[in-house]
């Protein structure tokens, strides 16, 4: 599936404290931004790292992303690629109408785990690029049960793009 | 030598307080600020200025920051005092001023559970702050107010909340930690960003240099005039930058934006190099942004990285504070320029300011507000304060009254409050006992905050009102009439309820007048007197502000009103 220009990855180093993420949340809820993805997790004591997508135009994102460097609570922006960044989600579903050979399938085509739970029902984790995510939920429309996606991690590879003045 | 010395959360608050040499508070007890305020108490040298209404409270801190540059503060208790605190807040921020709030919170066990006088300040506050905390222990107390003081002052000023638990104001301890420690480093902008602007001026020929709030805040007014001079560059202002040039310097043009100054916005329009500093090109100052300075270069200066290219995409944009940049340009202009010899307006800026010059009429009955503003010129000292309402009123004080320096015009714009200059006015006189301080009132405005006149009287903070009484909500009126037809609706004050005997009731002197000898008469007493003073000037019901430039339009479409 393609994934639009106006696509947003930013990775925030945080303050570790209580309503940093209302506070996160509350600069793009103000400008009507729909957050699409959220991740958080702790990077030590002092500080959290939250993964962000979102769909913004160039022109609007550039001042947002000033907007967040200025906050006292943000430490670090990052601006992430699908292209040159590990973004990765994870994702667990229940399958109907499985079989082994569908599950060998799915292992190797997605580098999944699989787990026969009963004859026919299929548990799968997956941990893959969010267009990965996409291509499996679609070709397995028909036999998803159930299942949960746990938003977007962005690892940046050490390269950050500074915006211009 | 090391003491272990246990201290409170209440006693923590107050010793921040003379660290940061706060000598004055404004504010409203209440259940959840009990321990905070016995420690004022105890303490004795922190005065505590009681206002009639948490809202009054803030502007006070609010017009006590502007004048002096230093923080203002304001302690108020938890649920309806601190929700009395979203407007005063909100209308420091927009217009960056360093006021920091405190108010009580039910203990921590209790937060979230509805308790009485709950509130959820918490989540209030974030997006009319630069910062909030809610501290949950001393430590945490500690740190909140360390960098409260440092967050509000440093950079593009802004307000702080701090939410302060009642358990946290009785906890005893040593708290040393500090669970994180803000650094702000300003921004230094490269020699070669400054000297590719400072190209750019030397080849223009017409420069205009637009100076916003953000020039006052710098303390960079000597260095604004100093590159006007050089240039031979017209200064316009924002309403926020009023007086960061003496506005009775020949090279100053007055305000520009919807209710600006023809010169002022002439001088824009036909710029073509235009230098922005410390204004953030707020809608009210360039009125529709595509045709604003369209033939002109733009360089835009400003502290706030988030500024440049906001709105307004500049041909250069600096990030640096303006006292820098400014004198940073001029050391490179005086070596490319002739002094006094880069602009080449020559006659034509006289002729814009004779264009644009304005006449009064003295004899009319009722008074004309300018007329009103005009006079008042004469009795205001360079020394003292103005500040003012919103409405008509204040675009009146914007056009006619001239301020002399930086920090004398103090005004809510952003946020546009009604009943700020009032307390504002009071948080003013707080600061400058010496100083006069006037507030150029509207009878609309008037209303929101005259509760706080007794603050004035008890407090022996003299202020004197003016009051331009036009029985209407003056700017809205003047929007339906122009632009719906006069179909006047929820505009009219009617006029009974009288301002002179409401004044009188709380303690002012007051007086009624509707002709110039008699206003004159009133201020002069006033200025005299050292009270507290409300003069009702009953002024033409129906006069409209201008010059005007029509909502959405751009600049060239300004209605002259002649
Ligand atoms: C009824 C009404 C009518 C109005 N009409 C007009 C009008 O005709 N014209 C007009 O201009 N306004 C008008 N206003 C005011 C308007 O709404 C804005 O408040 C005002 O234009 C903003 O002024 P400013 O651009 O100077 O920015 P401010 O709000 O004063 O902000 C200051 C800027 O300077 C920056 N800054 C802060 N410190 C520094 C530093 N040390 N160095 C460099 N930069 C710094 C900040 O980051 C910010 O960008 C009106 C308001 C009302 C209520
Ligand atoms: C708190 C608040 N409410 C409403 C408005 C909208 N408003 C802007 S100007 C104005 C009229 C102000 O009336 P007055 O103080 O009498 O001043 P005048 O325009 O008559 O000089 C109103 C209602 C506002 N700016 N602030
Ligand atoms: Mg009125």
């Amino acid at each position: 599936m393609a994934i639009d220009e106006n696509k947003r990855f930013i990775v925030l180093r945080v303050l570790n404290i209580p309503g940093v993420m209302e506070r996160i949340s509350s600069i793009f809820a103000r400008r009507g931004i729909n957050i699409d993805t959220i991740t958080v997790g702790v990077i030590n004591g002092k500080s959290s790292q939250i993964s962000l997508t979102f769909d913004l135009p160039e022109d609007k994102f550039e001042n947002i992303v000033k907007v967040l460097e200025k906050n006292p609570c943000v430490l670090e922006v990052k601006i992430g690629s699908l292209e040159s960044d590990v973004v990765r989600e994870a994702f667990v579903a229940v399958l109907r109408d499985c079989d082994a050979n569908v599950s060998d399938y799915i292992r190797i085509r997605y580098r999944a785990r699989t787990t026969l739970l009963s004859e026919s029902r299929l548990l799968v984790e997956l941990l893959a690029d969010p267009r990965m995510v996409n291509e499996f939920k679609e070709e397995f429309s028909d036999r998803i049960e159930s299942f949960s996606r746990s938003g977007v991690m962005i690892h940046t590879l050490n390269h950050y793009r500074k915006l211009k003045a | 030598m090391e003491v272990f010395s246990m201290v409170s959360g209440a006693r923590l608050i107050v010793d921040k307080l003379r660290e940061n040499r706060v000598k004055t508070v404004f504010g409203i007890p209440g259940g959840a600020v009990l321990p905070l305020f016995d420690e004022l108490y105890k303490a004795g040298d922190i005065e505590f200025i009681l206002t009639r209404h948490e809202q009054g409270a803030t502007h006070m801190a609010d017009g006590y920051a502007r004048a002096t540059g230093k923080a203002g503060v304001v302690i108020v208790t938890s649920g309806p005092g601190a929700t009395n605190l979203a407007t005063g807040i909100a209308n420091a921020y927009l217009d960056s001023s360093p006021v920091i709030s405190m108010a009580g919170q039910v203990p921590t066990f209790l937060i979230g559970y509805d308790a009485f006088q709950e509130a959820n300040i918490f989540s209030m506050m974030i997006g009319l702050t630069k910062m909030n905390f809610l501290p949950r222990n001393l430590e945490e107390l500690n740190s909140a107010l360390e960098n409260a003081f440092k967050i509000a002052l440093s950079g593009r000023p802004g307000p702080v909340h701090i939410d302060i638990p009642r358990d946290v104001q009785l906890m005893e301890g040593d708290p040393k930690n500090n669970i994180f420690s803000y650094s702000y480093n300003p921004p230094i902008p490269s020699d070669e960003e400054i000297f590719l602007a400072s190209r750019m001026i030397a080849d223009g020929e017409r420069p205009v240099i637009l100076a916003g709030g953000g020039v006052i805040m710098s303390g960079a007014s000597s260095e604004l005039v100093a590159l006007a001079e050089l240039l031979n560059a017209p200064v316009v202002t924002t309403l926020m930058g009023k007086g960061s040039i003496p506005e009775d310097h020949p090279l100053s043009l007055g305000c520009v934006g919807m209710h600006g100054k023809l010169s002022a916005i002439r001088a824009v329009q036909e710029s073509d190099v235009l230098i922005a500093v410390g204004a953030r090109f707020s809608d009210r100052t360039t009125g529709k942004l595509s045709g604003f300075a369209p033939g002109a270069k733009k360089i835009h200066i400003d502290i706030d990285r988030s500024e440049i290219g906001k709105l307004l995409k500049p041909d250069i944009g600096i990030v640096g504070d303006a006292k820098y940049v400014l004198s940073k340009l001029y050391s490179n202009l005086v070596k490319m320029v002739q002094k006094g010899k880069a602009g080449r307006w020559g006659e034509k800026l006289k002729q814009l300011k004779k264009e644009s010059e304005f006449l009064y009429d003295y004899d009319a009955v009722p008074i004309k507000p300018s007329t009103v503003v005009r006079v008042l010129n004469d009795y205001v000292t360079p020394s003292d304060f103005v500040t003012t309402e919103v409405g008509q009123c204040q675009m009146y004080a914007s056009l006619h009254f001239l301020a002399k320096r930086p920090r004398q015009f103090i005004s809510s714009g952003g946020l546009g409050t009604m009943g700020f200059g009032l307390p504002a006015a009071i948080g003013v006189k707080a600061a400058f006992r010496e100083q006069r301080v006037f507030d150029i009132a509207g009878d609309g405005s008037f209303f929101m905050t005259c509760n706080q006149l007794p603050v004035s009287v008890d407090y022996n903070l003299p202020i004197i009102v003016v009051v331009l009484n036009n029985y209407f909500l003056g700017m809205v009126r003047q929007w339906q009439e122009l632009f719906y037809d006069r179909r006047y609706i929820a505009v009219d004050l009617k006029g009974k309820a009288d301002i002179a005997k409401v004044s009188e009731g709380f303690g002012a002197r007051a007086f009624k007048v509707s002709r110039v000898g008699e206003l004159k008469e009133a201020l002069q007493i006033a200025v005299k007197q050292n009270e507290t003073t409300v003069i009702d000037v009953i002024v033409e019901r129906e006069d409209n502000v201008f010059p005007m430039v029509p909502p959405a339009a751009t600049l060239d479409h300004v209605i002259t009103g002649r």
